[in-house]
């Protein structure tokens, strides 16, 4: 039952940003290839992807592609062969060696996950300002020391899985290749049940939809900026990418070459990273201050609202709720296709009242919606000051700086205007779509659409449990909290250890329940092999004549 | 003598982290008998429940559902005339929605979506959730949580049910409901098994008692026989009912002669004494 091992996750994914400074995300794509396999692992990290990209609106469905790529991808499968190479190279036995092994593993599948982003960021469009110099060595600066902490997290969690259950840890496509394991006898030879069902077609099935976000990722935004950032920000510190990319656009005047650019990216990562933790420690203190709970705990709870919320709203009776969800995704899909062919500010301003109006109609709170799909935009609108300089036309303020002159033209004004406002058209239609969708109508879209049910149904019990892992986290967390007498603001090997052997107790809690729902679930006659159909409710008169009054709005508006 | 509907030989069961919880049961259960598998935490009450709803396989041993054997590939066909229910509801319930976790079972069993629709809207109704229909589980309280389970399992009508520690965690009125519903259902003729350690709810749903402890059959009797056999359940960690324990004091000091096992019981036999009382006064 390995399937449900994905829900674990889940909740690891919020978990982690929790000690000392930074508020990195730590990737867990070691310890899942470690322990399920890289095929099923990729699997549980494109749904732990995709989750968060639907629900809580982190990262965004627009770079969900390159997020599958660099943490599903890389992430996953190359702890998994670097562990099998040192271990066939080397042999340790359980000890040191063999913990070192997973460090390392865990460790560079972190690094080249990063430089796997850092590559995409320098060569998506903006490259102009921000190339694969200062890119490659800005996202591996920081992640090589989130991958440290990741090393030892990953290293405690196989520890305290070694010592608790043997036969877990035995069980897993990866670790039981190992000759420390051979000599054993073991009763239950049956590997994880996963392992066995991922067939090809599920894997392809997965890896064809991660190509299909990228394709429209670059496709619809080929000429905006923000596949960049969006990675960036997904992957790295959440607060840095918002200086990031200015600093090696006015570097670029000053010292030039190959060179030039390495040493200046360097060295302003190096600064930033300093003023990021700063920054956020600053924050960590206010925030402390106003409330005693613990940050991780907090950060638990506030993704349950968020989740609880977004239920409530999709069964409020209103317009978008009203409407069937193929109805919804075919027009939302259209609205955003043809946002793209809409050139002109005044138009564009036009169509960004229909999610305002919509939102309305569907007695969603605005804020709500505004608070989900600003973020982006601005950030886009920051990154693209550029634009104001770079674009030729008609100059609205010029400057002089030693002998280069910068200008602000009415047309950089007009693109960057017309950009964020496209941008937040896009996002602030799949958040309606999202917001007025329940999770289990969205399941069922995914069905009449032949998702595989094993995805599925994954998917359903991600979600179920994603519920149950965070109740169970919560109370590890409050347990511990009683019993923690000092504050630990710095990351140290103490706090890596408490959080490993933390999550190795919550991994073999929710192992154990996964056992226990697998059985629940073929009491009640489940069979992997049987394909079971949602039914779907069938399309109303109503439906349809909401698609295409909305469509053909659009399509007048276009082609005006 | 009626039908056995479940018989154990020499079942023994080791889990992978070789744990033996199973070793060696015998046991026999026959059609609309009420029983409870009655022992402590950790006694392998759980397991035994798992090996006869055919959801583990013993080591070795075997087990007969139904008059035949069975093993891992012929279960299937039992599976809906079997229906568990687990201890904890987050086991049991794991899909978005009530209501699809409610037509889970019969959606595997392939039954025409009409029928399934009728079939659930009535389980619902018979079982007062039809206001939580479309909640997904993770918003319901305990109680809820414990009465759609139930649901979730009656929707096959099963000829057996087995429940594992079905009044553990429930208030009173829900404590109240639940046995009421158990004995109705029994009345139906669907054999009923529950596992407990709590002995107090026993007299009202079990008409057998069958004792584990460390993984062994350590009695087998008539409800009444055990729960006022105060030694061997205090040996193998368990207590008498309250009422069973307090008559079995004025018993030992020859005041009564015969043990009560319910309230209504207890009440009739210290009228009896009070009457007495009186009319020697």
């Amino acid at each position: 039952m390995g399937l449900l091992t994905a829900f674990f996750f889940a909740a690891m994914m919020i978990n982690i940003p929790l000690i000392g400074p930074t508020t990195a995300h730590l990737l867990g794509g070691a310890v899942i290839g470690l322990l399920l396999g890289p095929f099923a692992g990729l699997l549980s990290m494109s749904i732990i992807l995709v989750m968060q990209a639907f629900l809580f609106g982190d990262g965004g469905l627009i770079v969900l592609g390159a997020n599958v790529l660099n943490i599903g991808i890389i992430g996953v499968f190359i702890p998994c062969i670097i562990f099998i190479v040192l271990n066939k190279l080397f042999k340790p036995k359980i000890g040191p060696s063999f913990y070192a092994t997973i460090f390392l593993s865990a460790f560079f599948g972190d690094l080249l996950a990063a430089i796997a982003a850092g590559i995409e960021v320098g060569l998506s469009p903006l490259s102009t300002w921000y190339g694969l110099s200062v890119a490659v060595p800005a996202m591996a600066l920081n992640h090589a020391i989130i991958g440290i902490a990741e090393g030892f997290v990953t290293v405690f969690l196989i520890m305290a899985l070694i010592n608790l259950r043997p036969d877990v840890a035995e069980k897993s496509p990866i670790l039981n290749k190992l000759a420390i394991f051979k000599n054993k006898t073991v009763n239950d030879k049956t590997p994880l049940p996963t392992s066995k069902k991922l067939n090809k077609k599920t894997i392809l099935t997965g890896l064809t939809a991660a190509l299909i976000c990228v394709i429209i990722g670059v496709f619809c935004f080929s000429n905006s900026l923000e596949m960049l950032d969006l990675k960036a920000g997904e992957l790295g510190l959440t607060d840095k990418p918002i200086f990031d990319p200015l600093f090696p656009d006015y570097s670029l005047t000053w010292l030039e070459g190959p060179w030039g650019d390495l040493i200046i990216g360097v060295v302003f990562t190096l600064l930033l990273f300093i003023i990021a933790l700063l920054f956020a420690k600053l924050i960590i203190k206010t925030k402390n201050s106003q409330k005693r709970i613990p940050r991780s705990l907090r950060d638990l709870v506030n993704g349950a609202e968020t989740l609880i919320y977004i239920e409530d709203l999709s069964e409020k009776k209103g317009l978008m709720q009203a409407i069937h969800p193929i109805a919804k995704l075919v027009t939302i899909g259209f609205m955003i296709f043809s946002a793209l062919f809409i050139h002109r500010l005044s138009y564009l301003l036009i169509i960004c009242i229909v999610p305002i109006a919509l939102t309305l109609f569907s007695r969603i709170p605005l804020r709500q919606l505004f608070t989900r799909t600003l973020f982006i935009p601005l950030l886009m609108a920051l990154i693209s000051i550029p634009t104001l300089f770079l674009t030729a036309g008609d100059p609205l303020w010029t400057a002089n700086i030693g002998n280069i002159t910068i200008a602000i033209t009415i047309q950089g004004i007009t693109r960057l205007l017309t950009f964020t406002l496209r941008i937040w058209f896009c996002i602030a239609s799949l958040s309606l779509l999202i917001l007025s969708t329940g999770f289990d109508k969205t399941l069922k879209l995914f069905a009449t659409l032949h998702v595989p049910s094993l995805i599925i149904q994954l998917f359903s019990l991600t979600y179920r449990y994603f519920f149950v892992s965070i109740h169970e986290a919560q109370s590890i967390l409050i347990a511990k909290e009683a019993r923690t007498y000092i504050n630990r603001q710095i990351l140290n090997l103490q706090a890596l250890k408490d959080i490993g052997t933390m999550l190795s107790s919550l991994f073999i809690r929710t192992y154990e329940r996964s056992e226990r729902v697998y059985l629940a679930m073929k009491a009640r006659g489940f069979d992997i092999n049987k394909n079971n159909k949602l039914a779907i409710p069938p399309l109303h008169a109503k439906d349809i004549v909401f698609t295409t009054l909305i469509i053909a709005a659009f399509v007048y508006l276009v082609l005006l | 003598m009626s039908d056995p509907i479940i018989t154990l030989n020499d079942v023994k069961f080791s889990y992978p982290t070789g744990v033996e919880a199973l070793k060696g049961i015998t046991l026999e259960i026959t059609k609309g008998e009420r029983i409870a598998l009655l022992g402590p935490n950790g006694s392998g009450k759980s397991t035994l429940i798992l090996l006869i709803a055919g959801l583990l396989m013993p080591n070795s041993g075997e087990i007969k559902v139904f008059g035949e054997k069975t093993n891992s590939k012929n279960f299937q066909k039992w599976r809906s005339q079997i229906g568990l229910v687990f201890q904890d509801p987050d086991d049991q319930l794991f899909t978005p929605s009530v209501i699809d976790d409610i037509e889970y079972g019969p959606k595997n069993l392939k039954l025409p979506p009409d029928n399934i629709k009728q079939q659930s809207t009535q389980m619902l109704e018979k079982m007062n959730l039809s206001h939580l229909k479309s909640r997904p589980p993770h918003r319901l309280s305990f109680g809820e949580k414990k009465k759609v389970s139930l649901a979730t399992a009656l929707i096959l009508e099963p000829k057996l049910l087995i429940l594992d520690e079905p009044t553990a965690n429930l208030d009173l009125t829900s404590r109240r409901k639940l046995i009421d519903t158990l004995n109705e259902l029994n009345k139906t003729g669907t054999t009923i098994i529950i596992s407990t350690h709590d002995a107090e709810a026993i007299p009202e749903l079990a008409d057998r008692i069958i004792v584990i402890s460390h993984g062994l059959k350590l009695a087998e009797d008539k409800t009444r026989d055990i729960l006022q056999n105060k030694d061997m359940l205090t040996q193998s960690g368990l207590e008498p009912p309250t009422i069973v324990s307090l008559f079995t004091e004025l018993k030992n000091q020859d005041l009564i002669q015969k043990i009560p096992l319910t309230l209504e019981e207890g009440k009739n036999e210290l009228i009896k004494i009070l009457k007495k009382t009186r009319d020697i006064k």
